[in-house]
């Protein structure tokens, strides 16, 4: 990694020069929150990117861009292509990032099979992640194996300072148009990254003061061995099953196939699905192994906090927050994990 | 390659089993080839797709059979396939049996109703190559003589050296000589010692239920029993999540699963 240093006056050609790569995508401020729009240069200057970059992150996660809700997958007997172009998505934060590199990389790329729609993105987007520097009450990246900036996993990093932004190049992709730029980009000033570091410091304790206690090192355990039905209906007695917090979820990965029919042959659409879902795990003849809800509470808890760290060696969540701000019950997926 | 896509496959024939069960015999356009124990995503032309497990031998590779119970939209869809129609399938997917495990050993198959489809693609398989096993024993149990899968072919298998047959029905008529009762009554007087052989089980799942607690109670060891779970399931191959059971993902990991990965869940049967 290196850390190269964006004065003021350079950031409207700094924007510029990045949406060359493709179609460029910020956050901008509606109703308080951020949430990702096309840039369109000649209608948004780049001053009034900034306000929403430096906010928590966007209300869509990250995997919207790269599996979508809806993505038609096949098509047979006709043939099917797709043609995926690049794109930028600026102002990405750390929990977004870890989203796809440790959760939906290791459900999309690894296994028997990869899928290939996943990967084109993956290899074609390019993602710009921005430091956090005042995370919400909702935040407890922290506390789950992340940090309020990003030092890896994206392509380029912003740091917004008062003289500038320091650009880290995380990737061969970020190193490639950081090179393009020529001298737009300067050597960074030790004082600059001196201020970051602080910056980052007090983000941290924001975090650390919202989120003081550690969650149990054992979480794979305790939820293995709570069994008792009361608990998980104690943990959803506000829940209105809304699913707001499956469907907004960073790290959530469950999609249904299904087949429409066109002509003398079939479409495959691919949907994203979630185990909230009454049918999520209904078999033939309508057995249902997930028939009560609060076993799907504890399914979704299962899968994030014990199969998935027992798999892949991480939580299944970033921390990011989305389900807590999302819940119409006011649950916080917190207190569940504190109270196993 | 595209994992989501699927081949054509021309259907070449259609056996009435049972009232409620089918076989049809599939031709998959290019060919496709599997391993007992792994399984395919069958298409039904504009309703969707449903797992299965190919019921023939592994070894004929122009053409594969699958037996079907009708039981909801898919399958019903599929009941109305008419020889010359085409579906579609993708795959195979799923672990295979470990056959080269069972060699020099006393096999127990024991199927359950439709169940029995699965399982006879590995009987098929081991015929295959039966002197390499001390004996393979098929136990089956129907609910009435009438649901009894491939009644046809028994005689055959019952007639072939080193394999040993039982049967029963949970209700009998006044034509069935053979055994009445749950399927797990058939597990009584086991010719073999349970450390000498290992066991295959497929069916619904209170029987697999029942039938585990059976084999453990004769003395089956932990990883000596094979057991066919069945879960929702979409991809087939390890992404859309619905197959989970624990750590382990039906359709990769699976879908037959000895008993010592799954023995420490509350209750993976249901
Ligand atoms: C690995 C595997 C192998 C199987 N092999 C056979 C076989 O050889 N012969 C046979 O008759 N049956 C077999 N089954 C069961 C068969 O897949 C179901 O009976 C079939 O999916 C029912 O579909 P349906 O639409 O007719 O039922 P419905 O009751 O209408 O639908 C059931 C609902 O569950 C969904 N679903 C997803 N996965 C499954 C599932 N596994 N079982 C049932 N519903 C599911 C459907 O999309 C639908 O929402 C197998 C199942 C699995 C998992
Ligand atoms: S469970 Fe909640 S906090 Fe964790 S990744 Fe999903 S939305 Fe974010
Ligand atoms: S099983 Fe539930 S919690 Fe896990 S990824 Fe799927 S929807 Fe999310
Ligand atoms: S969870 Fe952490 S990384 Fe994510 S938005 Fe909040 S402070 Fe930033
Ligand atoms: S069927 Fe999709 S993960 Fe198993």
């Amino acid at each position: 990694m290196r850390s190269l240093f964006l004065p003021l006056a350079s950031i409207p050609a700094f924007y510029t020069q990045l949406a060359k790569y493709g179609e460029t995508y910020y956050p901008r401020v509606f109703d308080r929150h951020a949430i990702y729009e096309l840039w369109r240069e000649e209608e948004i200057a780049a001053e009034e990117l900034h306000q929403a970059l430096k906010m928590v992150r966007p209300v869509e996660p990250l995997k919207e861009f790269f599996l979508g809700s809806r993505e038609r997958v096949a098509s047979f007997p006709q043939l099917f292509s797709k043609d995926i172009k690049p794109k930028v998505i600026v102002g990405a934060k750390d929990c977004d990032i870890r989203s796809l590199i440790e959760i939906q990389d290791n459900v999309y790329l690894k296994g028997v099979l990869e899928d290939p729609f996943y990967k084109e993105r993956r290899e074609k987007y390019l993602v710009v992640t921005v430091d956090c520097p005042e995370p919400a009450d909702t935040c407890f990246c922290l506390r789950i194996g992340g940090k309020p900036y990003s030092v890896w996993g994206g392509d380029l990093n912003l740091s917004f300072g008062e003289e500038g932004i320091i650009v880290d190049v995380l990737s061969a992709k970020g190193e490639e148009i950081v090179e393009k730029m020529g001298d737009l980009l300067k050597e960074v000033d030790k004082k600059e990254i001196k201020k970051r570091d602080k910056h980052r410091t007090d983000a941290e304790r924001k975090l650390a003061k919202v989120n003081p206690d550690e969650f149990a090192p054992d979480l794979p355990d305790r939820i293995e061995h709570q069994l008792d039905t009361t608990f998980w209906a104690k943990a959803l007695a506000n829940c209105v099953d809304c699913q707001a917090c499956e469907r907004i979820c960073s790290t959530c990965y469950c999609f249904l196939l299904y087949d429409i029919p066109v002509g003398k042959g079939v479409e495959r659409v691919k949907v994203l699905d979630w185990c909230y879902h009454a049918a999520y795990g209904r078999v033939g003849g309508g057995v249902n192994p997930l028939a009560h809800f609060s076993h799907r509470l504890r399914n979704r808890f299962e899968c994030k906090f014990m199969a998935f760290p027992r798999n892949f060696k991480v939580s299944a969540c970033t921390g990011c927050g989305r389900c807590i701000a999302g819940c119409t019950g006011k649950i916080d997926i917190r207190e569940v994990l504190r109270a196993l | 390659m595209n994992p989501y896509e699927s081949r054509q496959a021309k259907v070449k024939e259609v056996i009435i089993e049972t009232p409620t069960i089918r076989t049809f015999t599939l031709e998959p356009k290019p060919a496709l080839s599997f391993h007992a124990g792994q399984f395919i995503e069958l298409t039904a032309p504009g309703v969707g797709e449903a797992p299965f497990t190919p019921s023939s031998s592994p070894y004929v590779e122009e053409s594969m059979e699958v037996t079907i119970m009708k039981v909801g939209r898919v399958t019903s869809k599929l009941f109305d396939v008419r020889p010359g129609d085409t579906l579609a399938v993708r795959g195979p997917y799923g672990v295979p049996y470990e056959t080269d495990r069972y060699e020099g050993r006393h096999v127990l198959i024991v199927g359950g109703g439709v169940g029995l489809a699965p399982l006879r693609s590995l009987f098929l398989a081991l015929l295959h190559n039966v002197s390499a096993y001390k004996k393979i024993h098929l136990y089956y149990g129907a609910r009435t003589p009438r649901d009894i899968v491939y009644d046809r072919l028994f005689k055959e298998w019952g007639k072939i050296k080193n394999v040993e047959i039982r049967r029963s029905v949970d209700v009998g008529d006044k034509n069935w000589k053979e055994k009445v009762g749950v399927v797990t009554v058939l597990l009584d007087n086991l010719p073999f010692k349970p450390n000498d052989g290992l066991a295959v089980a497929c069916g619904p799942p209170v029987m697999m239920k029942f039938a585990t607690k059976r084999l453990l109670e004769l003395g089956f060891a932990d990883e000596d029993i094979y057991l066919s779970m069945e879960k929702n399931m979409s991809c087939g191959f390890g992404k859309c999540g619905h197959c989970r059971l624990g750590e382990l993902f039906c359709c990769k990991d699976g879908p037959v699963i000895t008993w010592d990965r799954i023995k420490h869940l509350e209750d993976p049967f249901v």
